[in-house]
């Protein structure tokens, strides 16, 4: 039985429900994309606590992040694009080129490990950072998708909880701006989980 | 640990890797259920 799916309409950038025939909100979007990179992140900090323990070698522990922090940036630049099958050679392409800078940190990141420089809890940390890479990944593709649109002002939205960071609410506070004046969320600091909202 | 050899190798993304790039967001338990087949959003489109 094919379960129902979903179109995406690249006008207004958006995914429909075919069952119920709705648009997915924006905020469902993002919302999503914080699921998937928080728990990427939970799976890689794990991956990091394991290495530390010795359950895994360090090249072990390099081999499984590489594979992980892979799937988590084609999964969410294909969340970006609308789809899988609108991933561009290009989209696939600055992936690869983003991943190659990833594991070089990567690989310091396991000789550290190996070098007995690191306890549970910054391993762990560390990994998890990997996620927020994966986060911005999404942002830098929505971005583009919006210029390319002519969208040239937004304003950062925080989760507006008493978790955000200094830093984070300094760019919320200066409304709408030139986009091009905006990072990429999951890049101001780690754990970042805020968003974009585009100004047409 | 890799080489810088082998960290280009791996940061080439294959057709396996794009395979198991769905495959991961299909079983992965934090993508909340009813957004798994999500990003097949042009096949479905297709076949609607």
């Amino acid at each position: 039985m094919r379960l129902p799916g979903y179109s995406y309409d690249p006008r207004t950038h958006a995914y429909r429900n075919l069952a119920t025939g709705r648009f997915l909100s924006r905020e469902a979007i993002t919302d999503l994309l914080r699921d998937v990179a928080d728990g990427a992140g939970n799976r890689l900090a794990a991956l990091g606590r394991s290495a530390v323990r010795g359950e895994i070698t360090p090249r072990k522990f390099y081999e499984l992040m590489q594979r992980e922090v892979k799937y988590a940036y084609n999964a969410a630049a294909a969340l970006a694009a609308g789809g899988w099958d609108r991933l561009t050679q290009g989209n696939w392409g600055r992936n690869g080129f983003l991943l190659k800078t990833q594991y070089g940190y990567l690989r310091d990141f396991a000789a550290d490990i190996a070098a007995g420089k690191l306890t549970e809890a910054q391993a762990a940390a560390r990994a998890s950072t990997y996620g927020d890479s994966a986060y911005s990944r999404y942002w830098e593709l929505d971005r583009q998708k919006q210029e390319t649109a002519g969208v040239t002002m937004a304003r950062w939205q925080t989760a507006g909880d008493d978790k955000v960071c200094v830093e984070c609410q300094a760019l919320e506070r200066q409304g709408v701006v030139l986009l091009s004046r905006l990072p990429n969320p999951g890049t101001v600091h780690p754990g970042c989980r805020c968003d974009l909202v585009y100004e047409k | 640990m890799p080489t810088d050899a082998d960290i280009e190798e791996d940061a080439q993304i294959t057709d396996l890797d794009k395979e198991r790039s769905r495959l991961w967001w299909i079983t992965a338990d934090f993508v909340p259920d009813g957004y798994n087949r999500l990003l097949y959003a042009e096949v479905e489109r297709a076949a609607a």
